[in-house]
């Protein structure tokens, strides 16, 4: 496990999100679900990670039962920041990538999920209106070893070799 | 007669922003009448250095509700490897601000990571990173003068400023230590860089002990440095376009700062009158004004001239006090409306800075809004009408700004590979630009307008934005919908100069004596002329 700051993970993942080729203005929401995930002690960063590595599509929201197009699942952080966008919250979603990242939208609902635990690979997905026990919040987000290397891999997909020409004048 | 606040489209141009003046709202003032007000005391619980000046030492601050320690370690440094630059990889000190008093197995492990700065690692008792670096052309020559039993000259130490600067201040988060918003409880970090701030404090502190400890290392018998030519000596501080991002990355907080530094200057312009306490007030501060122009020295072509205007305009400002009438009505505006007439931007900044110095129980308080709840996110529950609307209101600069040729968008903003830090890139001439990070707000708002034209109004934006990825970035920013929270100026343009941004920043800090060394680096100066612990009770110049 990797201890980082949560300023240091909103800026891990930020960059991991832009890295996979996602537009920054995504970036700057996942990273921000990201942190709120792990204040509660939630693995976020996995979640992003298995997000970014699995191709996701965009929902289509429709009433009340929101299905993936095509074969993809639906892509979890564009169904959070649709939800939180529109304040449409549907009662069944999915099968969903990464269906953790819809927790911090949801504060005055309960997510149900197949099999009860935090899933791993995409899953049908329930929301009902029962308001739900929050972890406590701590300050420390503990980063899995794979997920952590995982997503330094894609933010480093945004840094660019310094060059000679904007080095100079940058200081002695 | 209405006085209202000065529109963002006048305040957030980057040629006013990069004239902008330190005051008494500026992060080190408030941290120096905190200390006063608050009763805080300091002490020097560890100093183990030795005659080459190497060890460590830990300055103490105690405040009302907890304490904090600064940690310093002092190295001997080759002179071929003293570097300002952020890739430097050792210092002649380096320090961290540590949440209460450190134990000996926390001074263990400090010694194993703050040396090293960023290769390091820091816990959530650590505050704070920096390092710093002994000022070339006057170390020697102090530690040598105290030596002889002599003192340095005035002229000398004026000419710089400063013993050793810092060459980086970490904050918030990094490298592991502890974000911002794990602070909750301490009084000290609701407000902005007060953490910071109490870092560069502590090791000026450390700075003039050590020079004084090289002199008698020396010669049992060295003198002290005299107390006023002591209190001359600030914290030198070299940085660079690491800073510049900050002001686009934090509209909120940004947003925040400028209100509160124009609400500032409304309440003293609404005034109906001026006491014979805040006139006099008014005119020490232009004599130290005056006194600040005539130390600060830069070499570089764009500063010499701007320092020029500015004493000028201090010069005019005391010529224009002889005819003020402080008895008339509204006698802070009419002098407020003589400056912006007769002014450069250098001295309607200073004037700025001067009118709000005698009025602490007015605007004092301001410094309590300038902190920002950056977790909020604007909600795109509206439609396209309502987004259109906002940006033809509040970017109408960025709708006019050309993005016709290469030069209007030569420059890209992008991370380093190797130090992780922000610099900026030709976009035309070497390779990267499709890693550009998001400072381009300008353009990004002109591409989102356009993108726009198509859709009609009673679109849902919410709808939009989940088919239209690329313009959320600039729609959230125009959804915040923040007066004061953009740059109106174009940060990709040839003719950009990241310093204007730098010194903004720099202002709000406290900083003086900006320097800049290239269009993208400056020496300033922090706490230059403040009281040193001993000192603040009785020190009329933190003006409470």
């Amino acid at each position: 496990m990797t201890e980082l700051s949560l300023s240091e993970l909103f800026s891990l993942a930020r960059q991991a999100t832009r890295g996979a080729g996602l537009d920054w203005g995504l970036a700057d929401d996942a990273a921000a679900l990201v942190v709120t995930l792990h204040r509660h002690a939630l693995p976020g960063a996995p979640a992003l990670w298995s997000l970014l590595r699995t191709p996701a599509s965009p929902p289509e929201p429709r009433a009340q039962h929101w299905l993936p197009d095509g074969a993809a699942a639906l892509c979890g952080l564009r169904c959070a920041l649709y939800i939180a966008d529109s304040g449409e919250i549907p009662t069944q979603l999915g099968p969903v990538c990464a269906p953790l990242l819809l927790w911090p939208v949801l504060a005055t609902h309960t997510l149900h999920w197949e099999g009860g635990q935090i899933p791993a690979a995409p899953c049908l997905v329930t929301i009902s209106p029962t308001p739900r026990v929050s972890p406590p919040q701590i300050q420390r987000a503990h980063l899995p070893d794979e997920a952590y290397r995982g997503l330094q891999q894609l933010a480093a997909q945004t840094h660019v070799p310094e060059s000679a020409l904007s080095r100079r004048g940058a200081g002695e | 007669m209405s006085i209202d606040l000065r529109p963002p489209e006048r305040v957030m141009r980057l040629a006013r922003m990069g004239s902008a003046h330190p005051m008494r709202l500026s992060f080190l003032r408030h941290l120096l009448r905190r200390f006063v007000q608050e009763g805080w005391s300091f002490d020097r619980p560890v100093w183990e250095i030795d005659a080459h000046g190497v060890g460590r030492a830990v300055y103490r601050a105690k405040g009302p509700d907890r304490s904090y320690s600064l940690v310093a370690f002092a190295h001997e440094l080759p002179d071929d490897m003293r570097s300002d630059r952020v890739i430097a990889e050792a210092w002649d000190a380096t320090f961290c601000l540590f949440d209460g008093t450190p134990t000996e197995d926390d001074l263990a492990r400090l010694a194993q990571n703050v040396p090293y700065q960023e290769a390091g690692r820091l816990r959530s008792s650590e505050l704070s990173l920096s390092r710093a670096n002994r000022s070339v052309r006057l170390w020697e020559y102090v530690v040598d003068a105290l030596a002889k039993g002599q003192q340095p000259e005035a002229q000398r130490l004026a000419e710089v400023g400063y013993l050793m600067r810092t060459t980086a201040v970490y904050g918030s988060g990094k490298f592991g230590a502890a974000d911002r918003s794990a602070l909750s409880a301490h009084t000290l970090a609701q407000a902005p860089f007060q953490i910071e701030m109490l870092n560069v404090y502590l090791i000026r502190c450390f700075v003039m002990d050590l020079v004084e400890h090289m002199a008698r290392a020396r010669n049992a018998n060295a003198a002290v440095l005299d107390p006023a030519l002591r209190r001359q000596c600030g914290i030198g501080n070299s940085t660079g376009l690491g800073m510049a991002p900050f002001l686009v990355n934090h509209p909120r907080l940004l947003h925040a700062w400028i209100q509160a530094r124009e609400t500032a200057l409304l309440r003293v312009r609404q005034l109906p009158s001026a006491s014979t306490a805040q006139v006099t007030a008014l005119h020490d501060a232009l004599l130290a004004a005056q006194r600040n122009a005539a130390d600060w020295h830069s070499e570089h072509p764009l500063q010499v001239p701007k320092l020029a205007h500015l004493r000028q305009d201090l010069q005019a400002i005391a010529q224009q006090l002889q005819h003020w009438d402080p008895h008339a009505s509204q006698p802070w505006n009419a002098l407020w409306c003589w400056g912006e007439q007769h002014l450069s931007l250098e001295g309607q900044e200073q004037l700025l800075a001067l009118l709000i110095e005698p009025h602490g129980a007015l605007v004092d308080t301001l410094c309590d809004t300038m902190a920002a709840d950056e977790t909020q996110r604007p909600s795109a529950q509206g439609d396209i009408g309502t987004l259109r609307q906002r940006i033809e209101q509040d970017y109408a600069w960025a709708l006019r700004c050309e993005f016709a040729s290469q030069e209007d968008e030569a420059r890209f903003w992008y991370v380093s590979q190797n130090k992780l830090e922000p610099r900026l890139g030709q976009r035309f001439e070497e390779p990267g630009a499709e890693r550009e990070y998001p400072l381009d707000v300008g353009r990004a708002v002109q591409r989102l307008h356009h993108a726009l034209s198509q859709t009609p109004d009673d679109t849902r934006l919410a709808r939009w934005l989940l088919h239209n990825e690329a313009h959320r970035w600039a729609a959230k920013r125009v959804l915040a919908h923040l007066p004061y929270a953009e740059i109106q100026d174009n940060l990709v343009s040839q003719a950009l100069l990241p310093i204007d941004m730098l010194r903004c920043k720099l202002a709000f800090f406290g900083a003086s004596h900006f320097d800049p060394r290239s269009d993208r680096w400056v020496r300033i100066c922090l706490f230059q002329h403040a009281p040193f612990p001993h000192e603040l009770e009785h020190d009329r110049t933190i003006a409470v």
